[in-house]
């Protein structure tokens, strides 16, 4: 026992010695100094094994960048995110940087939490390298003159039709409804009703209002209502005559034309209208870039993707989520946030994300990156989604967007359901955001 | 027999020969050391949110005000103006009542049916108490599934009956009921539990007793064991409203507090004021509020009800 003592000793000493050797080179490796440690907090918005990628590109960020660790937080949904986001804003432990609902700047500013990019951008090459993203996507990144986030994983409602269905019901399965009165006309003839007059087959869905009046605001765009304050996020108009028909339409689909199923839509109808397409109960739906990996591996059909038909124009909003760098953050801190964002945001990593996700291109250089070319031959369709991008408005971005977005949504919802006209369900919502706006004016 | 042992120690120690006051002093401290872990927790994640929850219901504090100022009752006032509290409380009242009294029936139907063993007694005990196994957000879950119009399971069952196409989740009229459904079928097998329990304590001889007297099945029910079961209906009563108000995940998860606010109940509110527009006065005010119903009803109960329940035989 007393030999295997010794020897004992002596492996240590041996171990330890290796040990020393090892933290010399990794020091030397590491230029003497420890990495610098980033906070990441990320939701993730659409289905799939998007954790798992997120992961794979930080860690290979982490492994070409030795200066810098970034330590990626999961925070749920983006609801979850922006909470857990502003909790640790608010409890004086901010995250370094986050990826974030894109409409929340002003939330965020007005929570003094994040800080302007002007900087940043112009170490990078300034208005050369930030052109080279789509403009519609920056549309809701820039206030006061300033530019506060950069692109991520971003979408747009887009419109899927079955093309058996257009085949079966005469239409010609290449050319999808081009405006709103194709679209009623095409819904007529895509609705199956069976013999007891009971609908078997709808015309078109579209999740209006979940918890999110998303997909209405490509509508009120498309109607030509000017429904936001786009320069400071401050007046909202909800109860114009624009935004009044775009309700109109909506209801029509559901009460006039019967294209539609009835009554509100509701938060368990934004994810059973992707599945009920597949199931080939509806012919048309409304639903968002992210689903179109869902719909390619589940859909037994043929089927395509279209611009949101146009009212008075073409028109989607932008959604989803973009990279913000937190206040009062140590200042390499800072750089080392924003060497990470932009190595993220690189064509050949962004195309990573977009063709992992669902998500649309963010930059025009992506769409040449040999993946993403490779991946277009295979999804021709996630072509529109990025010609959509052309015709984009911008997403409602406001103060206090959650609260007046919930709104909005009572508001769709009550004329939906017939307690209220949709002049008067707009009037009111005008009337509550009103109200709440008041203390930024 | 404390102070026995304590003469004991003093005759074994002879540290606490020397100093027997300081001992003494120690030995009356050690049962709050043994509770001092709980209230450790308690001070913690109860006593001290509610006090801070009282404290800032007082003020008016958004993320966006970067000082917070007092502004006494303003918060509560605005309750009283807010037409979606307003709501909020008749949806939670209509939770109430429509969950609790049928949840508690059916509980003690189960266990009644349930507590006589034949050879589907443990399946049947199984088979009822495995939704409280399930998380409630599992649940929520799959309960999501269940009412989709079209290929919904119970829009395929219905469909023969009243015809399909019924939107459950979709609909101001049925949304509301439709989790009052799931959330009957989540506890109701969780409160059997209890009065399996509270069957097992009454003793055989009180039913052979009516048998001798010719007590039909529904007299000695009503004579015997509804009576004698009291404490657990009074305890069940009590669990079942405190979870009413305390449901959020299948809100959270089923209807968004939609469609048209008509299934928004008051947790739900709270996460939505707090956590989503950051208006932490007013959901300070309404966590208060919350609170003061929960103890008006451990007060009901406890002072009111007890009063009328036997709990000797």
């Amino acid at each position: 026992m007393g030999g295997g003592g010794m020897a004992m000793v002596r492996r240590w000493t041996a171990l330890a010695a290796v040990a020393a050797v090892a933290v010399a080179l990794a020091q030397a490796g590491a230029g003497a100094q420890a990495p610098i440690a980033l906070r990441y907090y990320y939701p993730v918005g659409a289905s799939g094994p998007l954790n798992r990628l997120m992961t794979e590109m930080v860690n290979d960020f982490n492994a070409s960048h030795p200066g810098i660790r970034v330590e990626p937080v999961f925070a749920g949904n983006y609801v979850e995110a922006m909470a857990k986001a502003m909790t640790a804003v608010l409890g004086g432990t901010p995250p370094d940087l986050a990826v974030l609902d894109t409409p929340e700047l002003y939330s965020l500013l007005d929570r003094n939490a994040i800080i302007p990019l002007d900087d940043l951008i112009a170490q990078s090459g300034g208005a050369r390298w930030l052109d080279d993203f789509y403009g519609a996507l920056l549309l809701n990144a820039r206030a006061n003159g300033h530019v506060y986030s950069i692109p991520w994983q971003r979408s747009t409602p887009i419109f899927y039709y079955n093309k058996d269905m257009f085949r079966k019901a005469g239409l010609d399965p290449n050319r999808p409804p081009k405006n709103w009165t194709e679209l009623a006309a095409y819904g007529q003839k895509l609705t199956v009703r069976d013999a007891s007059d009971r609908v078997t087959q709808w015309g078109v869905e579209a999740p209006v209002a979940d918890t999110s009046p998303w997909v209405f605001q490509g509508f009120l765009i498309e109607a030509g209502a000017k429904y936001f304050d786009t320069e400071t996020g401050k007046w909202v108009k909800f109860n114009s005559p624009e935004a009044v028909s775009a309700l109109q339409f909506i209801l029509d689909l559901q009460r006039k034309y019967k294209v539609h199923p009835p009554g509100p839509t509701s938060k368990a109808f934004w994810d059973q209208v992707p599945q009920d397409f597949i199931q080939q109960k509806v012919a048309m739906i409304y639903s968002t870039t992210g689903n179109m990996t869902f719909i390619r591996t589940n859909a037994k059909f043929e089927w395509n993707a279209a611009f949101m038909p146009a009212g008075k124009r073409y028109g989607a909003p932008t959604g989803g989520g973009s990279f913000y760098i937190f206040n009062k953050i140590p200042q390499d801190h800072v750089q080392a946030a924003w060497t990470f964002i932009r190595w993220m945001t690189e064509p050949a990593q962004a195309a990573r994300w977009s063709i992992g996700s669902g998500y649309v291109p963010i930059r025009k250089t992506e769409l040449s990156a040999p993946a993403f070319a490779a991946y277009l031959k295979q999804v021709p369709q996630a072509l529109t989604a990025t010609l959509q991008l052309r015709v984009a408005g911008e997403q409602m971005t406001i103060h206090d967007v959650d609260q007046i977005g919930t709104i909005l949504v009572t508001a769709i919802q009550a004329a939906q359901s017939g307690r209220l006209s949709p002049q008067a369900a707009l009037d009111q919502a005008q009337r509550d955001a009103t109200a709440i706006l008041q203390k930024y004016q | 027999m404390q102070d026995q042992t304590e003469v004991r120690r003093f005759v074994a120690s002879p540290v606490a020969l020397a100093r027997p006051a300081a001992l003494r002093r120690r030995w009356r401290v050690q049962p709050y050391l043994f509770l001092l872990p709980s209230l450790a927790f308690l001070a913690t994640f109860t006593y001290y949110p509610i006090l801070s929850s009282l404290e800032m219901s007082l003020y008016r504090v958004t993320a966006t005000v970067s000082h917070p100022t007092f502004t006494g009752l303003r918060n509560y006032a605005g309750l009283a103006t807010d037409p979606i509290f307003r709501q909020v409380l008749r949806n939670s009242a209509e939770f109430l009542a429509g969950t609790v009294p049928v949840t508690v029936a059916l509980a003690l139907v189960l266990a009644l049916l349930l507590n006589r063993a034949h050879a589907l007694t443990t399946p049947f005990r199984t088979a009822f108490f495995y939704p409280t196994l399930l998380p409630l957000v599992g649940a929520a879950a799959i309960w999501l599934f269940v009412y989709t119009p079209g290929y919904g399971l119970i829009d395929v069952y219905l469909r023969a009956i009243v015809g399909g196409g019924v939107n459950w989740l979709g609909s101001p009229a049925l949304a509301l009921p439709a989790v009052m459904i799931l959330t009957i079928w989540k506890n109701a097998g969780y409160y059997m539990l209890f009065y399996l329990a509270g069957l097992q304590t009454i003793p055989a001889e009180l039913y052979e007793a009516g048998r001798l007297e010719g007590a039909s099945g529904w007299q000695q029910f009503r004579a015997i064991t509804f009576p004698l079961l009291g404490p657990t209906t009074l305890f069940v009563l009590l669990i079942a409203s405190i979870n009413a108000f305390q449901s959020v995940d299948q809100i959270w998860l089923m209807t968004g507090g939609g469609p048209d606010n008509t299934t928004n109940l008051l947790l739900f509110y709270i996460y939505q004021v707090a956590f989503m527009f950051f208006d932490l006065g007013k959901a300070a005010a309404l966590t208060v509020f919350l609170l003061a119903v929960l103890m008006a009803i451990a007060a009901l109960s406890f002072g009111v009800l007890e009063r009328r329940i036997h709990y000797e035989v």
